[in-house]
C-alpha cells in the first residue's frame, strides 16, 4: 500500500520539479520572484482545453499550447517587468507586479470557464494494474516526459551557447555582461524556457487530474519552496526537492487526509531551513566554489 | 545577498496568503449597519391594513451563484403574481423585497437586518447553507422567521424557534440510499467519501446512524477538501479496505466529478452511493461511462409532471428554468401566503404559530408540513445512471 502512495508521489513530485525547474530557471538567471508563474501554468491548462475543444488530436495541441505560454511569459518580462528595471525599479516592485498579473489572469479564467475542473480527456483514462495500483498510461507518459525535460534542459544549458548564457547570467550578471553575453536577449530566453517548462507540465496535469482556476498560488508556493530546499542555484536540487515534495505531500495525505498538506510541506521546509539554512545541496555549491 | 532576497519574497508570498485566507471587513460590516441604523432612527415604516404585505428574500443576485439568484427570484415572482391575481392576502396584494447577498455572508447579514429593521418584513426567504446559517441568530434576536430553502444540513429548524426550512435534507438522502443499499441490494459494508464540511460531516453521521441501524458496516470515513484536483491516495486507502459501497457526499462541484473519474481510473469495483450534487450534465461529460451504475437520491420532482408542465407552459416568458429549488421557492411563496392570510395579522410571531398549523396548500414539490423543528421535508427517490442517462431506478 505504501510503496502504491509513494508512486502516486514520484508522479506528484516529477510534475512539480518542472514546474519549479521553470521557475528557477527565471529566478536564477533574473532575479526576478515570478508569481505569475503560478497563473501561466493554469492559462496553459485553460488554453489546451479550449483548443481541444477543435477535436485536434491531444498531442498535435502541446505545441502550439507551448510556443503561446513562451511567448505570453515573455510578453509579461517585456511589458511589466522590463519598464520597471529600466526606470531602476527594485525587484520587489517586479515581485509586487507579479502578482497583480496573476490575480488579473486568475480573474480572467474563472470569468470564462467559471469554477468548473477542465480536462483535456472527458472521462475515465485507460489504465493497467500494478499490484493495487492502477496506473493511467498518462502517468507513464508524465514520467518519461517529464525526465526527458529534465534532460534536455539540462544538456541546453550545458552544451549549448545560449543554455551557456543561462548559467552565466545566473552566476554573475556584471561578469556575464564583460564577457559579451547579450543579457536582455538571455532574459528573454530564459522567461520563454521558464514558461515552456510550467506549460508542459500543465498540459500532462490538465490530462491526468483536470485544471483548475484557483491553483496558481498553490503552484508558485511549491515552486519556491522546492528552489529553497533544493538550495539555491542548484537546478537539480530543485528537481529533486520537487520530487521529494510530491512524495511527502502524497504521504502526509495518506496518513492525515488533505487539509494537512500545507502544513506538512511548509514544516519541512521549516525543519530544513532550521538545520541547513542553504538548502539540501549546499555543500555541493560550496565545493563548486560557487 | 540573493538568498536573503529570495527568503524576503517567499516570507511576502506567505503573508500575502495568509491575508487572502483570513480577509475579513469588519470595518464595512460596521459602517453597513450603522447606515442601516441611521436609516432605521430617520425613516419608520409599518405594514398597514392598507399597503401591501410585504415579504424578504435574499438572494445571489450577483457574484459567484448569480445563476441561481435570479432563477429562484423568477420562482418568487411568478407565485407572487399567481396569488394577486385571485386577490392577494385577505384583501391585501402581496409584494417580494428583495435582497442581494452577493453570495457573502456578511453581505447577507446586513441585507436581513435591512429588511427587518428598515422594510419590517415578517418572513426572510434565503438559500445555501453558508449564506443562511449566519442569519439564524438575527433571526433569533429580531424575532422574525427565517425561511431558508433548501438547506440540506442535518440541523436547521432547531437553532431557533425562528428558524425554518422547507426541502431536502442530508438526513433523508442518507436514510434513504443506506435503506435501498441494504434491503435491495443486501450491502453490508460502506466507506463514506465526504465533504470537508459542514453538509459533508452531517453527511457522514447521517450516513453511518442509517446504515449500521441496517446492520451494515462502515469501514473508514476519509473526508476530501475542496480546491484539490488529485485525491487518488485517498481513493487508494479507501480501495483498499474493499467497501461493497462507497457514500460520496458534498456540495455539487467539480470535486465530486474528479473524485468519480478517479475512482474509475483506480479500477475502485465499489458501489458508488451519492445524493444529487452529481445531477448535472457537467458531471456526465466529465465522467463518461465511469458514472454508469451510479445510484443517487434526487429530490420527487419531474418536470414532465402535468401540474409542473403547465407552470412551465404558463410562465414560459418569465422563468429561465424550472428546477427543484425553483419550484421550492415557488411553493414556499403561496405556503407563507396561506399562513399570512389564516393569520390575520401580518405579524412574525402570528405567522410562526400559522405555519406550524396544517397546511392545505399542495404545491409543486408536494404538500408541506412543518415539524417540531420547523423542517418541512419533502420525499426522495432514488435514481441511477444508464448509458449516460439519469434515470429513475
Amino acid at each position: 500500500m505504501l510503496l502504491a502512495v509513494l508512486f502516486q508521489g514520484i508522479i506528484t513530485g516529477f510534475v512539480y520539479a518542472l514546474v519549479a525547474l521553470g521557475f528557477a530557471l527565471i529566478y536564477n538567471a533574473t532575479k526576478i520572484f515570478h508569481i505569475a508563474h503560478g497563473a501561466l501554468f493554469v492559462l496553459a491548462g485553460y488554453l489546451a482545453y479550449s483548443l481541444s475543444l477543435l477535436n485536434l488530436n491531444i498531442w498535435v495541441i502541446l505545441i502550439p499550447t507551448t510556443i503561446i505560454i513562451s511567448l505570453i511569459g515573455l510578453a509579461i518580462y517585456l511589458f511589466v517587468y522590463a519598464p520597471i528595471l529600466k526606470r531602476n525599479g527594485e525587484l520587489f516592485i517586479c515581485m509586487i507586479s507579479s502578482i497583480g498579473v496573476m490575480i488579473v489572469i486568475e480573474g480572467l479564467f474563472t470569468l470564462i470557464y467559471g469554477n468548473q475542473t477542465k480536462s483535456l480527456i472527458p472521462g475515465a483514462l485507460v489504465t493497467f494494474q500494478i499490484g493495487i495500483l492502477s496506473v493511467s498510461y498518462i502517468k507513464i507518459i508524465i514520467i518519461i516526459l517529464c525526465a526527458a525535460s529534465f534532460g534536455l534542459i539540462y544538456f541546453y544549458l550545458n552544451k549549448f551557447k545560449f543554455g551557456k548564457a543561462i548559467l552565466a547570467l545566473a552566476d554573475n550578471e556584471e561578469l556575464a555582461e564583460t564577457i559579451g553575453i547579450n543579457i536582455q536577449s538571455t532574459r528573454y530566453l530564459v522567461f520563454m524556457l521558464g514558461s515552456a517548462l510550467v506549460a508542459v507540465a500543465s498540459f500532462f496535469v490538465s490530462i491526468d487530474t483536470g485544471i483548475r482556476p484557483d491553483s496558481a498560488f498553490f503552484i508558485i508556493l511549491i515552486s519556491a519552496t522546492a528552489v529553497l530546499i533544493g538550495t539555491h542555484g542548484y537546478l537539480p536540487g530543485t528537481i529533486v526537492a520537487g520530487i521529494g515534495l510530491g512524495i511527502i505531500e502524497n504521504i502526509a495525505i495518506y496518513y492525515l487526509g488533505t487539509s494537512w498538506k500545507n502544513s506538512i510541506i511548509f514544516s519541512v521546509l521549516i525543519i530544513i531551513l532550521i538545520f541547513m539554512p542553504n538548502g539540501l545541496f549546499s555543500k555541493i555549491i560550496h565545493t563548486r566554489g560557487e | 545577498m540573493m538568498k536573503k532576497r529570495l527568503l524576503l519574497y517567499f516570507v511576502a508570498l506567505c503573508v500575502l496568503a495568509t491575508g487572502v485566507a483570513c480577509s475579513s471587513k469588519p470595518s464595512k460590516l460596521d459602517q453597513e449597519t450603522n447606515q442601516v441604523k441611521e436609516a432605521v432612527s430617520s425613516t419608520k415604516t409599518s405594514q398597514t391594513e392598507t399597503e401591501p404585505v410585504t415579504i424578504g428574500a435574499i438572494l445571489a443576485l450577483t457574484g459567484p451563484y448569480a445563476v441561481h439568484g435570479s432563477r429562484h427570484q423568477q420562482g418568487i415572482e411568478i407565485a407572487v403574481k399567481e396569488i394577486n391575481e385571485k386577490g392577494g392576502i385577505n384583501g391585501r396584494l402581496i409584494k417580494a423585497i428583495y435582497e442581494d447577498n452577493r453570495g457573502d455572508p456578511k453581505t447577507a447579514i446586513a441585507a436581513f437586518r435591512k429588511l427587518v429593521d428598515l422594510d419590517k418584513v415578517p418572513v426572510v426567504l434565503t438559500t445555501f447553507t453558508g449564506l443562511s446559517y449566519p442569519l439564524i441568530p438575527i433571526a433569533d434576536e429580531v424575532k422574525t422567521i427565517l425561511m431558508a430553502v433548501n438547506i440540506q444540513s442535518l440541523e436547521f429548524g432547531v437553532r431557533s424557534p425562528w428558524a425554518f426550512r422547507i426541502g431536502i435534507n442530508v438526513g433523508i438522502d442518507a436514510d434513504t440510499i443506506a435503506n435501498y443499499a441494504t434491503a435491495k441490494l443486501e450491502l453490508k459494508s460502506a466507506s463514506i467519501f465526504h465533504e470537508n464540511s459542514e453538509f459533508g460531516l452531517d453527511g457522514k453521521k447521517a450516513f453511518t446512524e442509517s446504515f449500521t441501524k441496517l446492520g451494515g458496516k462502515i469501514l473508514r470515513a476519509e473526508a476530501y477538501d475542496r480546491g484539490v484536483t488529485d485525491y487518488s491516495t485517498q481513493i487508494l486507502k479507501l480501495k483498499n479496505d474493499q467497501p461493497q459501497s462507497v457514500y460520496i457526499v458534498g456540495a455539487p462541484s467539480p470535486e465530486i466529478d474528479l473524485i468519480v473519474k478517479q475512482m474509475a481510473e483506480q479500477n475502485f469495483n465499489t458501489q458508488i452511493l451519492t445524493n444529487s450534487s452529481i445531477e448535472r450534465a457537467e458531471f456526465l461529460k466529465f465522467v463518461g461511462n465511469a458514472a454508469n451504475g451510479i445510484l443517487y437520491t434526487t429530490p420527487e420532482f419531474n418536470v414532465n409532471d402535468p401540474r409542473i408542465a403547465e407552470v412551465i407552459r404558463k410562465y414560459a416568458t418569465k422563468l429561465e428554468m424550472m428546477d427543484y429549488n425553483v419550484a421550492l421557492f415557488y411553493d414556499s411563496v403561496h405556503v407563507l401566503a396561506e399562513a399570512l392570510a389564516r393569520a390575520g395579522t401580518v405579524t412574525p410571531s402570528s405567522l410562526k404559530e400559522a405555519l406550524l398549523k396544517p397546511i392545505a396548500y399542495n404545491g409543486l414539490t408536494g404538500k408541506t408540513s412543518f415539524n417540531n423543528n420547523r423542517d418541512a421535508l419533502k420525499p426522495v427517490i432514488i435514481k441511477t445512471i444508464k448509458n449516460n442517462q439519469f434515470t429513475i431506478n
